[in-house]
């Protein structure tokens, strides 16, 4: 592990509804995040109670996260663009400190 | 000046959410029944209705006068609408001793045009003195109260040129919708015009400033275009400069955008829809979002601010314009009269020379008399409709002796009636609607059957099969079952003549299985099979070019179409039916591919390309070149081997124009190793896994209660429409399958099902199929009603003997259907025979010149959960989606819950589709088909330009002026216990939303308690009703 050399970036983990999605990877894209992961179906309970996370004929409808690792300094800029869309619809944003090891794949 | 990227994202993010009441509009080439006011589903019902009105300026009931005919003809029950009005009067406290529930029975059912008082300069005590028929007492209005009427006309919110339109009688407004259209068209054109828009490429606000920049005849109009555009590059930063320009708070840009973007709702849903499909071919190579499309707007709506500024001194921001409001308030207060068309008639002229006069002085010396004569004006028609109101309802007398107060107190409940009325009238509507529906259902357990049924017949949950299945079901042994015409199997679908994908299924899914089309006439296979490939892999979209037929791109043959298609109809299609025999048969290919099967497509897929490279940049035949030298190029371009090839030695090239050659193989031609991945993955994407396979029919079966007792023939039945010179034949086909014809969902579904490995999984899961069982996809025609059965030649010998009695009962069906559907269509064929009517209805499927070739989805009113038997007894005239299901085959509910996330959303989108372009066709609807242009070959104008029209025409939901389609929100009948359905209900929350804010009316009906709840004033409630017992039925009962 000691010849690892690992770069501090910032990981955000954001969960809205599926309908969402083009939107929230189009804001991405235009900030220059180089990649992300979405995970479908979420299951999980919130303020609107419980969301079962099976597989429906409605894509629209259920909850996806998208998993995204970030140099720092596109944080702020990636919330306030995220800001109008919170003030109107639910979904939340989770940030966290995370290591990598081949930083180059996240920087544009 | 370049914007923060985080600014830049920001203000993405504000028109995106500005941009969401306006609702997706889909190309017409697969029309989409959707809510027009989807974007507000998140408010209740009648709460989004005034939403739409403020935003759309749209209506959201029918007006009164046509609910009092549906009143007079029986449709809606005085009793209803009593007790609606009730509830209303209830909740509100008395005034002195009027009966107000007669009051207002008699305002609704004997006035028919709204009284609309809005209490503005009279008031009560004007009111009671006009009554009295005494003088109005001086009174004088205070510059605050001016400036407060004014305030309301004009709100901050709206776009600057709206307020210089109000006050100045300029038409800013009307010229930057023109100006916008037609950039729109000439950037979305999809191939109908001639002249293409340079600089596409490069997106929407790009191409379009490059031109603008250098646009002479704006110059010349005085829009400076270049200045403002010179600030900035990217469509954010000229937005966030133009906002600035217009001095409007940045609190209020969010609602400053939004009255932007449905100023053309038509073009901004076309733009929502678009940006988001990333997998259309003109997006894709022509991108374009609401961001360059409102950085547009702001534009050329600055330009022309300013040059009107510039020119009559106007304001050209929005605080100058409140400058102007505040300093003058009596002058804006007058120009709002006039150019709004307020103003009273008998001093029109005086306002008119004061206003344009200028002069303060003759404005201060017109504004109190205007005021006074305005004031006693509103004070006689209030009085003179309250006099009139109160005579028809026998309280004339009572009312002569209300106090002042109470008079202000009457106008205004009843301006407040006057505002929930719409929902009132529909309330009652829908009562009786629901109870005559619900009152019919047989809740009584289904009879064993003594022997198995001749036939099952599945079939799309449309309206229109409900007319169907129930002939079919009078001529013979046939078992009809309804589910969604996609089958539950979402498809990708690659036809033999296609080049692009086609989603077949509900729009809220993206398949992610390919099925490909085969022909049969060609069984070598491989070239086809190629040719095919090829096209998907170099996207060579020519389908997307041959949306609708237009008179410039047919040319010659279309001169002859017209001729024979108006005239003759019936012979003329024969005769070119013969000229054009149908495309041969074909084969989906449905498996899953092997690796070694994708690698060897792969290998001949670059051998081809190989092939042309050589025929095309070297001009070389393919006879001059062998095999092995093919194999060699390909091996080098794929960077396998190195070194000069036997190909170069043979022709004679040197070193570099062979290297060159190779390089533009792997380049133009893709013939390179990443490549090759990319098409092994989307390789990957043909065909279903046997698991998979498994699990659809498996769903599909459970989901309507089949799991056993198979007959020899299981029909699937998809369903679509045909019909000449309409660009609205795709809303006619299957909603379930992205409007398209459901035939294709059919055949995959049949052809699985038909395979011994997934029956014999299927066994191991408790559904057994008989071995005699064979499915067969079929196709319902909703225009001409006829059943056609396909891939008939992969029967099984054995069933050919039982082959003419299934196509015998197919075709008496049909005729009996036309003859029932016909007088709906032409009110003189009352009586046609059934042969005669089936006739009819070939004929106007073909008649080039008909606007209404069937009257489609219009109507509906129902979508009902449950057993075919507790509705197999009602004639429910085409009005009902039905849905079989069998809450025992569901333990779970999560059938269910499928069912309504599915389906019921989507029949939820037609219903609402139907109910509001019924309600106001001008705005919701798309108005009369016989103005109708095709604009951009993916919409539709009236005239030479207007906004996208979306929704429906008028020919499909109106009959001479009046409601066909008679509005109802989707009543949803789920047949299941309570808690099972109410369980499912409130899992899938887009369908709670509907329920519980109104979108649609849900009622339950308990098979096992007999019990009925309805959901209603927030909760579910139990109902009262007549029991109908199991005994076999003979006649058919109609239901209004």
């Amino acid at each position: 592990m000691n010849n690892l050399n690992l770069s501090p970036v910032k990981k955000l983990e954001i969960i809205i509804e599926g309908a969402h999605q083009e939107f929230a990877t189009d804001l991405l894209d235009r900030a220059g995040v180089t990649g992300y992961t979405i995970v479908g179906n979420l299951s999980g309970k919130g303020r609107h109670g419980f969301h079962e996370g099976h597989l429906m004929f409605n894509e629209d409808a259920v909850l996806i996260m998208i998993i995204v690792a970030i140099p720092g300094e596109l944080v702020e800029p990636i919330l306030e663009g995220f800001s109008p869309f919170f003030n109107k619809h639910t979904g939340v944003v989770f940030i966290s400190d995370i290591q990598v090891s081949r930083l180059v794949k996240f920087k544009s | 000046m370049t914007l923060a990227l985080g600014r830049q994202l920001q203000i993405r993010a504000m028109v995106h959410v500005a941009g969401e009441p306006i609702p997706f509009f889909w190309p017409m080439r697969t029309f989409i029944h959707h809510n027009p006011l989807y974007g507000l589903e998140h408010l209740p019902f009648s709460q989004a209705v005034r939403e739409g009105e403020r935003l759309f300026h749209a209506r959201g009931y029918l007006p009164r006068s046509t609910y009092q005919q549906f009143l007079s003809s029986g449709k809606v029950e005085v009793a209803r609408l009593s007790e609606e009005v009730e509830r209303f009067v209830s909740a509100r406290s008395a005034i002195a001793d009027l009966d107000l529930h007669r009051l207002l029975m008699t305002l609704l059912t004997e006035v028919s045009e709204p009284f609309a008082p809005v209490l503005k300069l009279a008031d009560g005590q004007d009111v009671h003195a006009t009554l009295s028929r005494g003088a109005l007492e001086p009174r004088e209005f205070s510059v605050a109260t001016i400036a407060s009427f004014i305030k309301a006309d004009l709100p901050s919110s709206c776009p600057v040129y709206t307020g210089v339109d109000a006050l100045f009688g300029t038409e800013i407004g009307a010229i930057l919708d023109e100006l916008v259209i037609k950039s729109c068209l000439d950037f979305f054109d999809e191939g109908q015009s001639v002249w293409q828009m340079p600089g596409r490429e490069n997106g929407l606000f790009a191409a379009w400033a490059a031109l603008a920049r250098r646009n002479l005849r704006l110059f010349i109009r005085g829009l400076h275009i270049k200045q403002i555009l010179a600030v900035d590059d990217s469509p954010e930063g000229i937005i966030s400069y133009v906002m600035s320009e217009l001095e409007v708070p940045e609190a209020d840009w969010m609602d400053y955008f939004t009255h932007e973007l449905t100023r053309l709702h038509g073009w901004t849903g076309f733009i929502r829809w678009r940006a988001g499909a990333k997998h259309y071919y003109w997006s894709q190579t022509y991108p374009a979002d609401l961001v360059d499309y409102l950085a547009i707007r702001l534009v050329l709506g600055l330009a022309l601010l300013r040059e009107h500024a510039h020119r009559t001194k106007t304001p050209a921001s929005a605080s100058s314009l409140m400058r102007f409001l505040e300093k003058s308030p009596e002058e804006a207060y007058l120009r709002v009269e006039f150019h709004r068309g307020r103003v009273l008639p008998v001093m029109a002229h005086a306002v008119e020379d004061a206003i344009s006069s200028r002069g303060k002085t003759r404005l201060n010396r017109l504004m109190p008399e205007y005021l006074s004569r305005k004031r006693e004006h509103e004070a006689q028609r209030w009085a003179s409709g309250l006099r009139q109101l109160a005579e028809r309802a026998g309280q004339a007398e009572k009312l002569l002796r209300l106090w002042p107060k109470a008079i202000s107190e009457l106008l205004a409940l009843l301006s407040q009636f006057e505002n929930e009325e719409g929902q009132l009238w529909l309330n009652a509507h829908e009562a009786q609607h629901m109870n005559g529906l619900l009152n019919g259902l047989n809740l009584g357990p289904t009879p064993a059957r003594e022997k198995r049924p001749f036939a099952q017949m599945m079939f799309c949950i449309d309206v229109r099969s409900e007319r169907i299945r129930r002939n079919l079901e009078k001529v013979g042994d046939y078992q009809t079952l309804g589910i969604a015409g996609f089958f539950g199997i979402p498809v990708s679908f690659i036809g033999v003549d296609k080049g692009s994908e086609t989603y077949l299924c509900p729009v809220v899914v993206t398949p992610k299985n390919v099925v490909l089309e085969l022909t049969l006439s060609r069984p070598a296979g491989e070239e086809d099979f190629i040719s095919v490939l090829e096209e998907v892999f170099h996207e060579l979209k020519a389908s997307v070019l041959s949306p609708f037929m237009t008179v410039e791109a047919i040319g010659l043959l279309f001169g002859l179409d017209m001729f024979g298609k108006t005239f003759a109809p019936l012979a003329y299609n024969r005769w070119r039916q013969r000229l054009h025999p149908e495309k041969p048969g074909s084969r989906l290919l449905l498996d899953k591919l092997t690796r070694e099967q994708a690698d060897s497509i792969i290998r001949s897929l670059q051998r081809a390309m190989i092939v042309k490279a050589v025929g095309r940049e070297l001009k070389i035949e393919r006879e001059r070149v062998t095999d092995e030298m093919i194999r060699e190029l390909r091996e080098t371009a794929l960077g396998h081997r190195e070194g000069p090839t036997e190909f170069g030695g043979h022709f004679k090239l040197d070193p570099q124009a062979e290297q060159q050659f190779t390089e533009r193989l792997r380049q133009f031609y893709r013939v390179n190793r990443g490549y090759a991945q990319i098409q092994l993955e989307r390789l990957g994407r043909i065909g279903f896994t046997l698991d998979e396979q498994v699990h659809f029919v498996s769903q599909a079966l459970r989901s309507i209660g089949l799991t056993k007792g198979f007959s020899r023939f299981v029909l699937l039945t998809g369903h679509g429409s045909t019909s000449e010179n309409n660009p609205y034949e795709s809303a006619l086909d299957c909603g379930a399958c992205g409007g398209n014809h459901g035939i294709i969902n059919a055949r995959v579904l049949s052809q699985i099902a038909n395979k011994p490995a997934v029956r014999e999984r299927l066994r191991a899961k408790g559904i057994e199929i008989a071995d005699d069982a064979w499915f067969i996809p079929a196709f319902h025609n909703t225009t001409t009603d006829e059943l056609r059965a396909y891939d008939l030649d992969l029967l099984p010998p054995s069933h050919l003997v039982y082959v003419e009695r299934l196509f015998n009962g197919l075709k008496a069906a049909s005729r009996l259907c036309a003859a029932e559907r016909l007088p709906t269509l032409e009110p003189t064929s009352s009586n046609a025979a059934p042969a005669s009517a089936y006739r009819n209805a070939w004929r106007n499927a073909m008649d080039w010149s008909q606007v209404r070739p069937e009257w489609g989805l219009s109507r509906n009113a129902a979508f009902i959960i449950g057993r075919r038997w507790i509705t197999e007894h009602l004639d429910l005239d085409a009005r009902a989606f039905l849905h079989s299901y069998d809450y025992k085959c569901d333990a779970k509910g999560r059938l269910l819950e499928n069912i309504l996330a599915g389906p019921v959303v989507v029949g939820q989108w037609i219903n609402m589709e139907h109910y509001f372009s019924a309600v106001d066709n001008v705005h919701y609807g798309s108005g009369s088909k016989v103005y109708h242009n095709v604009a951009g070959r993916f919409g539709i104008m009236t005239g030479n330009l207007s906004d996208l029209r979306t929704g429906l025409p008028a020919q499909t939901v109106l009959r001479d002026g009046l409601p066909y389609h008679e509005p109802l929100r989707l009543l949803v009948v789920i047949e299941a216990p309570l808690a099972h359905a109410k369980r499912a209900v409130e899992a899938v929350r887009a369908v709670k939303n509907l329920v519980y804010h109104g979108w649609v009316r849900m009622a339950i009906v308990d098979p096992e308690t007999r019990d009925y709840y309805v959901f209603q004033q927030d909760n579910w409630q139990q109902q009262p009703m007549r029991l109908l017992d199991s005994s076999p039925h003979t006649t058919k009962e109609p239901i209004a």
